[in-house]
């Protein structure tokens, strides 16, 4: 470990925070749909158990995902002898574990964003004969734009900067689960402070890079009126 | 414009709340010239569990402390150090290895050279289904997956699990195994939540770290002193506060004897 500069485990820490933006876009998108439209008396224990996952510190969080998810589970049992996927110390586990931490911070940008679409507009749509995909696809995603790029955003640099779960679950193994925050943290921790900046200049920058690409494309597609 | 102030608030929530709770702690922060003794000690994770029978032990001892303000900071002793250079209110400072304690040294923040109160002793702990009373060689067995260590250049446990595995000639082998924790306790709950085996300090098979053992149903094999560098695991203290009579009389109660007989008590050695 005490070798120079290592890329991996940035490679890591961006490999697992764009694919948890992707899937929890996909799982949120529907979701947030349905919370923003019922008036179920259970919406409220949805919403708040999505929400718990930020109240408790994360490596305590990261300590139950550990013991829900290891091989003496009945979860962790199920995924490795049928389908031979180990769920905890692997770039699996770690996914999982950032999909369960981020999760509320997709969805309530989005739902929030849902919310404020006028019915009218809505009311509109299903006059004219459009079903409720069309509508989602082509009156709710363009109106919340906004939402849509706080979320995908804070998702991705909550992830990127996630370490206590991670650490957790992952085990910090080299090209598998070692990424980038924890790397910074354990040259910290070795008093390398100066290897420990350059690490910690870098992923400032790269993400700053990103998320400023993102908000320069969403400024200058952004539809007037 | 709605949807701009929604953004807006829902980051300055998030900004905001890590900022309350820093200035809450800054006002709970005692201040040093408050009438009542008052200690703070920085202990490493490993002492979690002695340290309140140590502090116990020292009032019981002094009469003067009996209700004395004192208080522990527990956590690795990186982030320990890091905070007694940025001027954290120690008193005194117990580490979990020897080279911290000689790095403040050396850098003039303490009052004296480090001083050595115990000695760690590693264990290993597997799963009933492995055969790990056979010793570590029996890690190399395919039904042995996982096996959680300290990150050697962090912890010293994780270090003498390195030589013991080296001298027995199977770390090669066993290498591919490992799953790392960033100090001993955290190796504690990697070892009992999933992996297969661990290397730990004896010390955690006292307390509640012994009942959380036995619930998983793990047992332990110690190692002849012979097996490791006992050097690694020996943990220094440092005096940082000369002028608190506290600290140093706390520093003076660990070289005595009823300290070295709770440590030995615990899963420590003291020579």
């Amino acid at each position: 470990m005490s070798e120079g500069f290592d890329i991996e485990p940035f490679l890591l820490s961006f490999r697992l925070a764009a694919i948890t933006t992707v899937i929890l876009f996909a799982v949120s998108l529907p979701l947030a749909w349905k919370l923003s439209q019922t008036r179920s008396v259970f919406k409220p224990f949805v919403e708040a158990c999505i929400s718990m996952p930020i109240v408790l510190p994360p490596t305590v969080l990261g300590f139950y995902l550990l013991v829900l998810l290891s091989g003496r589970s009945p979860l962790g049992m199920f995924f490795g002898e049928r389908l031979h996927i180990d769920l905890v110390f692997t770039f699996e586990g770690i996914l999982i574990a950032s999909c369960i931490y981020s999760f509320p911070f997709m969805l309530q940008p989005l739902q929030a964003g849902m919310e404020q679409v006028p019915v009218k507009l809505l009311e509109a749509s299903y006059t004219l004969g459009k079903s409720k995909l069309q509508t989602l696809l082509h009156v709710i995603l363009p109106n919340i734009k906004p939402s849509m790029l706080t979320g995908l955003i804070i998702t991705f640099a909550h992830t990127v900067g996630e370490f206590g779960v991670v650490l957790m679950v992952g085990g910090s193994i080299q090209g598998e689960t070692r990424v980038a925050s924890i790397a910074i943290y354990e040259l910290v921790e070795r008093m390398e402070y100066g290897t420990a900046h350059i690490y910690a200049a870098i992923l400032i920058a790269f993400s700053f890079a990103v998320l400023m690409t993102v908000y320069l494309l969403n400024h200058r597609y952004k539809i007037p009126g | 414009m709605e949807k701009r102030k929604l953004l807006f608030v829902f980051l300055l929530l998030h900004v905001s709340f890590p900022l309350i709770i820093s200035c809450k702690k800054a006002q709970d922060r005692p201040r040093q010239d408050t009438e009542q003794a008052m200690l703070q000690i920085a202990a490493a994770a490993n002492l979690s569990y002695v340290i309140p029978k140590l502090v116990d032990a020292f009032r019981a001892k002094y009469e003067k402390y009996e209700n004395a303000d004192i208080r522990i900071t527990k956590a690795s002793s990186g982030s320990l150090v890091a905070q007694i250079r940025n001027g954290a209110p120690f008193g005194l400072f117990l580490s979990a290895n020897t080279a911290y304690p000689q790095a403040l040294y050396s850098d003039s923040l303490t009052v004296a050279p480090p001083e050595i109160y115990a000695e760690g002793i590693p264990v290993m702990v597997f799963r009933r289904r492995i055969e790990g009373e056979r010793g570590v060689g029996s890690l190399t067995d395919d039904s042995v997956e996982k096996v959680a260590v300290a990150r050697p250049e962090l912890a010293p446990y994780g270090e003498a699990a390195l030589q013991i595995l080296r001298r027995a000639g199977v770390l090669e082998q066993v290498q591919d195994k490992f799953v790392y924790g960033v100090s001993v306790t955290q190796t504690f709950q990697h070892a009992t939540a999933a992996a297969d085996a661990g290397f730990i300090a004896a010390s955690l098979l006292h307390g509640e770290a012994g009942i959380e053992l036995e619930k998983a149903d793990m047992q332990w094999i110690g190692f002849p002193e012979s097996s490791y560098d006992a050097a690694v695991l020996q943990q220094a203290m440092v005096l940082l506060d000369s002028s608190n009579t506290a600290a140093a009389d706390f520093y003076t109660f660990m070289r005595g004897e009823e300290a070295a007989e709770i440590m030995e008590k615990n899963g420590y050695r003291v020579r």
